[in-house]
């Protein structure tokens, strides 16, 4: 039994190698916050991971497509300026596009003087 | 289609995003991912059409982010299959004030058709579309599997 278990194990570990790919990215600036939107079909909420350390922010997706037989995986990474809030980004994924909001931190909004 | 000849569609937009010249997009965020060839050769997932061919179906798959099902037309005709969608984010991106600091995304709609390479039921057909891929089932018609005939060499 212990044996039999061993090859599948063995088995799935020679499934074959990812592909990682390049996702293309909208990246549109708001007044409040900056809105990125990765293109990542075959990919939802549930394989999508967002990290971001010490300001660098990684997207890491597994799609359910493939490519030559081995399974697609989107990643892409940014540098973050010191002036988002990192506490505050939110994610949400749809049709295989992902929409990730990073505010802005309150120094780097536009302050509008009026000129009297 | 490539991504080369997509970009050239929104040619007005390239400068700003891609030059350099903007400086909130260097404030912002500065850009640490390598273009591998990958990335230029092929738009990631978004290259043409897959087939698979199996023995009882053919199995279409084509990677088609940010569309509505309600969008999207399937059409068999004879052995040509033909797909057809809008994007749905196109109508909604009308807004002047929208500033893109970085656009590689195609906001085209999507056209694609292929000759299928064996006679397929098309009232049989069958499409999903799940996390923004359509995968179109075609079940293979039964004669033209059957009918494989062997020549014998005198």
């Amino acid at each position: 039994m212990n044996d039999t278990n061993a090859m599948e194990k063995s088995d799935v570990q020679t499934m074959p190698e990812p592909v990682t790919m390049v996702p293309p990215v909208d990246i549109i600036e708001g007044e409040n916050e900056v809105t990125i939107v990765f293109e990542v079909p075959g990919a939802n909420s549930k394989t999508a991971e967002i990290e971001v350390l010490n300001g660098i922010l990684t997207m890491t997706a597994k799609s359910s497509l493939t490519r030559d037989g081995r399974p697609v995986v989107f990643k892409r990474t940014f540098r973050l300026a010191d002036d988002v809030d990192v506490e505050r980004i939110s994610a949400k994924s749809e049709d295989g596009v992902l929409t990730l909001a990073i505010p802005k931190a309150a120094r780097a909004k536009v302050h509008r003087i009026k000129v009297e | 289609m490539n991504m080369m000849k997509r970009w050239n569609v929104d040619d007005g937009l390239l400068p700003a995003a891609w030059g350099g010249l903007n400086g909130l997009f260097r404030s912002v965020f500065d850009q640490i991912t390598d273009f591998g060839p990958e990335w230029m050769s092929d738009r990631a997932g978004g290259k043409s059409l897959d087939l698979k061919v199996e023995e009882k179906e053919i199995i279409a798959t084509l990677p088609m982010p940010g569309c509505n099902d309600e969008d999207i037309e399937v059409e068999v005709n004879g052995d040509i299959l033909s797909i057809r969608a809008e994007r749905s984010e196109e109508k909604k991106e009308e807004n002047k004030e929208t500033h893109f600091i970085r656009r590689e995304r195609s906001t085209m709609s999507f056209e694609e058709s292929v000759r299928l390479p064996a006679k397929v039921k098309a009232g049989e057909a069958k499409a999903k579309y799940e996390d923004g891929v359509l995968t179109v089932t075609l079940p293979r018609e039964k004669a033209a599997a059957e009918k494989t005939h062997v020549v014998k060499v005198k």
